[in-house]
């Protein structure tokens, strides 16, 4: 039963919320994501897209409900559960000193890789994102854009079947979201189920389902052309306003 | 293991990349102890003094120049007060002796003399000093003059010697006790920063959401820092005993456990804050009030613990280089004595698995943790 469930929803948000004092900053927040899907969150600055986020990952603590990644309870069995997850956070988060490979390296091990195999596996990964010319350099001294690629490469060093990434492209250019959103693109191809924040409409036009967050909760769910109907919007944006003033209204 | 390997490695990578650790490790107990050896001296040192003789006898003539052949004065020959005035004020000299014209009279009577002998009270030490030093160099003048027939012998005289230290140098316990102050320094200000580092860098988000385990994170910092500790300690030891020349007479395996087990207090210390504060700027400067003052203030080096306040004396048990301060004191000047070093171990070890466990405790494995 459960062997199923793990089977058809890599990721799954269980009624998550979180408030600070009387304040909802997430207010019971469920979702499934099937395998292979890319699921985006969005949402204007502060409507606790983030903070839902760090909860699917284990970063922050619910008040209650919990997230399951394959099945695994995410509060009970945190490692285990994040030995499933790739993720990237917004802010660059690797180790600056250190060079592109020395980077990998480590993420190797720390997410559980073998000493034996981990140098193939790093080969292969620098060689996917074309990060050679660059493998002897220190993470801090690379362009913004081949950062965001190595903190991308880094989160799926142990071919996790679940990918989370926390406002991939904010901040580059938009050849470098191109090229990212193909890696994106083709990982969910081969089956990596991607949960992904972002802000920008365009890029929620990737998504194959979009979960609208504002004021700490879910006021839409569906694929991007579900959503544009529901709105009876061209375009993502137009839909993204009419969809927050319908919630206003509703209250 | 494979993962607390990967930490370990990742932070040696770390430290050699930024050569401030390094410099800490290996710059700072240079300067410490050139301080410590040059900078600091309990003992008398020697005081510059004026004379004013105003007997013309030949044989207090020699009493002028004893004070002129003494290792602890500088003598300056004067010929009226005024100027010794003048002298006094300006910090010319720090005291002086005066011998009124009828001294060697009384003296070839077997009467009482009277020399005078001027301090500066504004400097109370170095006053004690010229006050002791004026009247043994006269006492010794004395009693190879030829007036010492006169001197009725005293039926007691004590002679002192100074057991531990027999040569009162100081030195010989300052400098060792240094490395207390060099060792709790390094070991704070090697790890105030580095877990606050990973929180400002976000490099800590990342750690978090991979398979590494809170424990993996502490024994990842505390490893490699106390290899680096350790290597700091062996060359505070080369430079106070290859280097200074101070004696070593108890047994280097002993002096480096029991180093290791302070060491482990100190490298506590600035991790516990580092991980409470996640914030690099706050958390050394908590970390260095917090360990440095006591060390320096409290641990028994400069200020004995016995002439402290009771409160203070109280205090002084929570804080870790006053054990190791009273052990490696003696291990150097007195070799090892058992019950020195096995009270000071067990203190010392308790106070550094108290502070793994805050350490530990104050780990988050979340972002949130401390909101």
């Amino acid at each position: 039963m459960r062997g199923q469930t793990q089977y058809i929803y890599p990721v799954e948000a269980d009624n998550l919320e979180k408030r600070y004092g009387s304040f909802y900053a997430v207010k019971n927040n469920t979702f499934k994501i099937k395998k292979g899907e890319i699921f985006g969150l969005l949402g204007p600055n502060g409507a606790g897209k983030s903070t839902s986020f760090k909860m699917m990952c284990g970063l922050a603590k619910p008040t209650s409900g919990t997230a399951r990644i394959m099945g695994i309870d995410i509060i009970k069995h945190p490692a285990k559960a994040r030995s499933n997850l790739g993720y990237m956070a917004q802010k660059f988060s690797l180790y600056g000193s250190l060079t592109v490979r020395q980077n990998l390296n480590f993420f190797a091990l720390v997410y559980g890789i073998s000493i034996l195999k981990r140098k193939a596996k790093v080969d292969e990964i620098i060689e996917v994102f074309g990060l050679k010319e660059y493998e002897k350099c220190p993470a801090e001294e690379l362009p913004l854009g081949l950062k965001q690629r190595l903190s991308m490469a880094a989160a799926l060093i142990h071919n996790p079947p679940v990918l989370f990434l926390d406002e991939p492209t904010s901040g580059v250019d938009v050849l470098t979201r191109r090229d990212f959103w193909n890696h994106i693109t083709s990982l969910a191809k081969k089956g990596v189920t991607i949960l992904v924040t972002t802000h920008f409409m365009d890029e929620a036009e990737f998504c194959d389902r979009i979960s609208l967050f504002y004021k700490g909760q879910t006021i839409a769910v569906g694929t991007p052309k579900e959503l544009k109907q529901k709105a009876g919007a061209n375009d993502m944006e137009t839909a993204f306003i009419n969809l927050i003033k319908e919630s206003e209204v509703d209250k | 293991m494979k993962i607390l390997l990967a930490l370990i490695k990742k932070e040696i990578k770390q430290i050699l990349r930024d050569p401030s650790s390094i410099i800490i490790a290996f710059v700072l107990p240079f300067i410490s102890i050139m301080i410590y050896m040059y900078g600091i001296n309990l003992d008398s040192v020697k005081i510059t003094m004026g004379i004013k003789n105003d007997d013309n006898s030949p044989e207090v003539a020699t009493l002028v120049k004893s004070f002129g052949h003494s290792k602890y004065i500088n003598s300056i020959n004067y010929d009226n007060m005024e100027d010794i005035k003048t002298a006094v004020l300006r910090s010319k000299i720090k005291g002086a002796v005066v011998i009124p014209n009828d001294f060697s009279t009384k003296l070839s009577r077997g009467e009482k003399a009277d020399l005078l002998v001027i301090t500066d009270g504004s400097e109370t030490n170095t006053a004690n000093y010229v006050q002791s030093y004026a009247v043994s160099i006269a006492n010794q003048w004395l009693s190879s003059s030829k007036f010492s027939k006169n001197i009725k012998r005293p039926l007691i005289t004590a002679e002192s010697r100074t057991w531990y230290n027999p040569d009162l140098n100081s030195h010989y316990f300052i400098v060792p006790g240094s490395i207390a102050i060099t060792m709790t320094l390094i070991g704070i200000l090697l790890t105030s920063l580095v877990v606050a580092r990973e929180w400002e860098r976000g490099t800590m988000e990342a750690l978090l959401s991979t398979s590494v385990k809170p424990i993996h994170i502490v024994l990842g910092k505390y490893i490699p820092y106390f290899v680096l500790g350790m290597m700091s300690m062996a060359f505070n030891v080369f430079l106070c005993v290859g280097i200074f020349k101070i004696p070593f007479r108890g047994n280097y395996f002993i002096l480096f456990v029991v180093s290791g087990l302070f060491l482990f207090t100190s490298l506590g210390i600035g991790l516990t804050v580092s991980s409470k504060l996640k914030n690099q700027f706050l958390s050394s400067m908590v970390a260095m009030s917090l360990g440095f003052m006591p060390a320096l203030m409290l641990s028994g080096l400069m200020y004995p613990i016995n002439s402290m306040p009771e409160f203070f004396q109280h205090l002084t048990r929570i804080i870790p280089p006053r054990y190791y301060v009273s052990f490696i004191e003696s291990e150097f000047m007195a070799g090892t004595i058992p019950e020195i070093v096995i009270a000071n171990a067990i203190f010392l070890t308790i106070l550094g698995c108290l502070l793994f466990i805050a350490v530990y405790m104050n780990t988050s494995t979340r972002l949130d943790g401390n909101k």
